[in-house]
């Protein structure tokens, strides 16, 4: 595993969790209830299941074959066969500098730190919208998020997010008539 | 003849000020309304049916229609900019689209967008007035063994959608099943895969699942590259209109979405969303340029959105035909027709025939209404990407819980919006595309559903896939589909062998 | 087939494995149920119930529990439209959709946490009290502050003009042949109504080959390509094609004789099988809603179903008025859950083919 290009090391981790995926998933399809029908209620679950656990096992194993067959040849030809995943994963700032004219660089990797942080952000607004109301929270989600990218230009980012959480309630409840959590406002 | 006699008339009353004044508010707030998240043509006509009901038969009608067309393309317009789709017809716009405008190529995605939906819906609508009669046939000879054929095939099709490996793609698909499976069963109404929780026996929200995909981990990762890594954040280049090769590049995949839409579209409860896919997955298995797709391709535009409206077209025609709603927006249109005492069928044709012409003509006229708005409103759209990306990436997180609120009004459906938009992240991050699951997601009830139909009717037997004529005709068109190129490659192969022994 | 009970046992200790398996989710769904709790108590600004006659002070929620654009919801838009035009109601009345599980998330909600609240209202029908039949929910319309029932929307059997069967005699008859052979198209629960008739004509309602479709467009293009010998649903699901000549009605289950231009499509208990079940459909508020509330509303509905505007969307819609509030609605919807209870029982429904 240690000598495996990160590519690889990936498709080992993403094929692990398909099965572990699928055989939740199949296990879960034994509380289906069972029915007298031609196709059950459980077939189709059943097959699904048991086709995520053989696709999981079949990159694990087609990543750990592929592995072992670059560690025989030169270690110089696993960089190329594996071009395209280094390209995404290294973080060095030259590969976008040296981006083709036609067809973009995929899109480089944050720092996981920053993208955890930015989910747990998200999951507290999705937790906070409907208690606390949807003008206050979108306001306090909007103004974190802005100033966590350009504290210094905090008087804009407060503008923006009032003015934004203000514009969209409007249009949302007077509108449209979907009506927007009021929360401790109401 | 009679035809455009009647046409004529109806234009000459769609064409009234006050008809025509209604033909272009419903498109535009159609539009407005297509490109909130989450607020798809169904609820935007549900929620503006109640100001219909307040007018003549003749303008309510002319309205909604508008609306209907508006909110179909509203909603390319998020899926393009902002990788948001707002219903399941757009989500495929949102692959190359969306890329397009990383590229500074936004104005010319939307204008072919919005040009390919205005010629579709046209040439739909032409159908619609002259072919009725013959096609609405088609619609009796696709029985439950056909439609589980045509669900497999393109299941089977779309682990050809994204480039890279092929096992990850089927991984995408059955992931997408996965999801599609949980809820009440259909046919027994016992829940299934819910994990005992009472709040997933509605199922997961399409809509909900497409954005939290596709929108959620393309807002956090820009995001979190935050402070710092500023300038190397994707540059939305400046952005030039179509240039010469894009309308050369978008004129036969308008031409080919339109009639596959249109067609996909008769058939009822497939509609377009399957169609704007299949054009995808069509215009990438032809072009000479596969590699280009996933990176911004305009036909993965031009295809898609032409589709899409060319199947809102067809969808009409069992509607005015037999009135059998082909999908859940024509089922609230046909409600609509009877609150104003109309019934669709054959006989609205002798009954009703100035009104139903009428329609007829404000559609062709919503169209022109359509692109009239939108074609220099492009530009003003584009604008919105110049926007600083920490302002324009934290407003898609919010307007994605919006759209999540607006569908589910609770705590569940926003963390369901939060999971998937987390797992949307890991996919990304594992190389598992996106867009199979969710042509997945939207195709397992039909697949499911015909598969169990086809079995209930025969008794447990396959036998009707062979004996069915129709059945039988797509399995060997799929058979040559898939053994002809091996035949010709290896054809091909043989001749240049054979060439270079003759060489040497 | 299998006995219903032990059907239901299995339903039973299937549902004590699953709660024993997973009780870390439940765990977190009561929190989540929690928090939408505490959001929903929030969320609503409850009137002070009973100060004088001047109820209602503020807006009331017309819920509809599913999507837009479906049965429920269309109900409860053609009902506030109603009440609106005919300037019964002058407060404003918005209508909410709250789908979750046919039904049963709202009228949870509406008998827990809107509990004695008086600014909402829902919609809802006989599809509510089967899920309670079945076990699927634990409440029915029957549990609610019942307010009124409005309309009824009879079952109707259909099927392909110049088809096998040309009255109600030859589909029993193919029926006690082989009812494999005879597919019958229905939407969910649309189910019990043929399965009761087939009981009554001495067919096992367990061996009718139920192929199951969404709606009267999917019911009668699977007749129309010879997926399906017959169809049942509720009338207005086939108006429009009835009138097209494509299909034809061979039989209803409405109490009376229904109204022009089906008048002559025989009901089956003059054709001698003692089946009555419509799909009625009702207004029902939170447990415990003032009896100023309930009052209020009886009284505004019954306004309603006497005006013009409301006959109109009766008619258009071929939906049979069946007007009844307080004692007599409660008894009325009562009777229906004890049909659908023992349906359910007897005929096995949605676990036998």
């Amino acid at each position: 595993m240690r000598s495996m290009s990160p590519a690889l090391r990936g498709d080992v981790i993403t094929g692990l969790a398909v099965t572990l995926i699928g055989v939740v998933y199949y296990i879960a399809t034994f509380w289906i209830q069972e029915t007298n029908n031609i196709v059950t209620p459980r077939t189709f679950p059943a097959i699904v299941g048991i086709a995520l656990i053989v696709l999981g096992v079949f990159l694990v194993g087609q990543a750990l074959y592929r592995g072992r067959k670059l560690a025989e040849a030169a270690p110089s030809a696993a960089d190329s066969a594996t071009g395209r995943a280094v390209g995404s994963g290294g973080e060095d700032g030259s590969a976008s500098g040296g981006a083709s004219a036609v067809v973009l660089e995929a899109p480089e990797d944050p720092p996981s730190k920053k993208v955890v942080l930015q989910f747990v952000l998200f999951f507290v607004y999705l937790a906070i919208l409907i208690p606390i109301g949807f003008l206050l929270s979108t306001t306090a989600f909007l103004m974190t998020m802005t100033s966590i990218y350009a504290p210094h230009r905090w008087i804009r980012n407060l503008i923006f997010s009032v003015l934004f959480a203000l514009v969209v309630y409007v249009a949302f409840v007077y509108g449209l008539a979907v009506y927007l959590p009021v929360g401790i406002l109401g | 003849m009679d035809t455009l006699i009647d046409l004529g008339g109806g234009f000459a009353s769609a064409l009234e000020p006050l008809s025509l004044a209604f033909a272009l508010l419903g498109v535009l707030l159609g539009t407005v309304v297509g490109v909130l998240p989450g607020i798809g043509p169904i609820s935007a006509i549900a929620i503006l049916i109640p100001v219909s009901f307040g007018m003549e038969p003749v303008h309510g009608l002319i309205l909604l229609c508008g609306i209907y067309y508006g909110s179909m393309y509203g909603g390319s317009i998020t899926a393009t900019l902002i990788k948001t789709p707002g219903e399941v017809a757009s989500a495929v716009t949102a692959i190359e689209g969306y890329e397009m405008a990383r590229q500074g190529r936004g104005k010319a995605a939307l204008a072919t967008a919005a040009i390919g939906s205005f010629l579709a819906g046209t040439l739909a609508i032409i159908g619609l007035t002259f072919l009725s009669p013959v096609l609405v046939k088609l619609a009796n000879v696709f029985g439950a063994t056909e439609y589980f054929l045509l669900m497999a095939t393109a299941l089977l099709l779309a682990s050809t959608m994204s480039s890279g490996s092929r096992a990850k793609a089927l991984i995408s698909i059955f992931i997408g099943l996965a999801v599609g499976l949980v809820g009440l069963d259909f046919q027994t109404g016992l829940p299934r895969q819910t994990f005992g929780l009472n709040l997933l026996s509605d199922g997961i929200d399409f809509t909900i699942f497409a954005m939290a995909l596709f929108a959620i981990p393309e807002a956090i990762r820009n995001l979190a590259l935050g402070r710092g890594a500023k300038e190397e954040i994707q540059s939305f280049g400046e952005d030039k209109w179509m240039t010469k090769q894009d309308w050369q590049r978008s004129t036969m995949p308008w031409a080919r979405g339109s009639v596959l839409g249109f067609i996909i579209g008769i058939l009822p409860g497939v509609g377009p969303s399957l169609a704007s896919f299949m054009s995808y997955i069509m215009e990438k298995r032809i072009s000479k340029r596969k590699d280009e797709f996933g990176h911004g391709a305009i036909e993965g535009v031009a295809g898609p959105e032409a589709a899409n409206n060319a199947g809102v077209g067809g969808a009409m025609i069992p509607l005015f035909s037999l009135g059998i709603p082909g999908s859940a927006t024509t089922a609230l249109l046909l409600f609509v027709f009877t609150m104003y005492g109309l019934q669709p069928g054959p006989l609205i044709f002798r009954d009703d025939s100035g009104l139903i012409w009428t329609i007829i003509a404000s559609m062709y006229i919503g169209n022109v209404a359509l692109i009239i708005l939108n074609l220099p409103l492009v530009g003003v759209f584009v604008k919105l990407l110049k926007m600083p990306k920490e302002i324009l990436f934290s407003s898609i997180l919010v307007l994605v819980v919006i759209g999540a609120y607006a569908i589910e009004f609770s705590l569940f459906g926003l963390m369901m919006l939060g999971i998937f938009g987390v797992i949307g992240y890991l996919m990304e991050k594992g190389g598992i595309p996106l867009a199979p699951s969710i042509l997945a997601l939207v195709l397992v009830p039909l697949l499911e559903d015909n598969f169990r139909r086809m079995l209930q009717i025969s008794g447990g037997s396959f036998m009707p896939l062979l004996t069915r004529p129709v059945s039988l005709s797509i399995i060997v068109l799929m058979i040559l589909g898939i053994v002809g190129p091996i035949i010709f490659r290896w054809w091909v192969r043989r001749r240049q062998l054979l060439a270079d022994v003759s060489m040497e | 087939m299998r006995s219903p009970v032990i059907t239901r046992q299995g339903r039973t200790t299937s549902a004590m494995r699953k709660s024993r398996a997973l009780k870390p989710a439940l765990k977190v769904g009561a929190v989540l149920a929690s928090l939408a709790l505490v959001a929903t108590g929030c969320g609503n600004k409850a009137q002070a119930p009973g100060e004088g006659g001047d109820y209602p002070k503020g807006p009331v929620t017309v819920t509809a529990p599913a999507e837009p654009g479906s049965g429920w919801d269309t109900t409860a838009r053609a009902l506030v439209e109603a009440l609106q035009k005919e300037d019964i109601v002058s407060t404003p009345l918005p209508v909410q959709n709250r789908p979750g599980g046919t039904g049963c998330s709202w009228i949870t909600s509406m008998m827990q946490q809107e509990k004695g609240k008086d600014d909402q209202i829902a919609v809802t029908s006989l599809a509510s009290q089967t899920m309670k039949a079945r076990g699927l929910c634990e409440y029915g319309p029957q549990d609610t502050t019942l307010i009124a029932t409005l309309y009824v929307e009879d079952f109707m059997v259909v099927t392909p003009k110049g088809g096998d069967f040309s009255n109600i005699d030859d589909l029993v008859k193919a029926l006690k042949d082989d009812p494999q052979k005879v597919t019958v198209a229905a939407a969910g629960d649309d189910t019990l109504p043929f399965a009761l008739f087939a009981k009554e004509a001495g067919v096992d309602p367990g061996d009718i080959n139920f192929v199951n479709y969404d709606g009267g467009g999917e019911q009668t293009t699977a007749m129309l390509n010879g997926d399906a010998k017959v169809a049942i649903a509720g009338m207005s699901e086939f108006r429009s094609v009835l009138e097209s000549g494509d299909i034809e009605p061979l039989v209803t289950f409405a109490e009376e004789p229904l109204a022009a231009p089906f008048d002559s499509v025989p009901t089956a208990k003059d054709s001698g099988y003692d089946v009555t079940l419509g799909n009625w459909r009702g207004v029902f508020g939170p447990a415990e809603m003032p009896q100023q509330a309930v009052d209020y509303w009886a009284k505004a509905l019954e306004d309603v179903s006497k005006s013009a505007t409301w006959k109109d969307t009766l008619k258009k819609n071929q939906w049979s008025e069946e007007f009844s509030t307080g004692d007599d609605a409660q008894k009325y919807v009562e009777e229906a859950a004890a049909t659908v209870e023992e349906g359910v029982k007897e005929t096995d429904l949605g676990n036998s083919k």
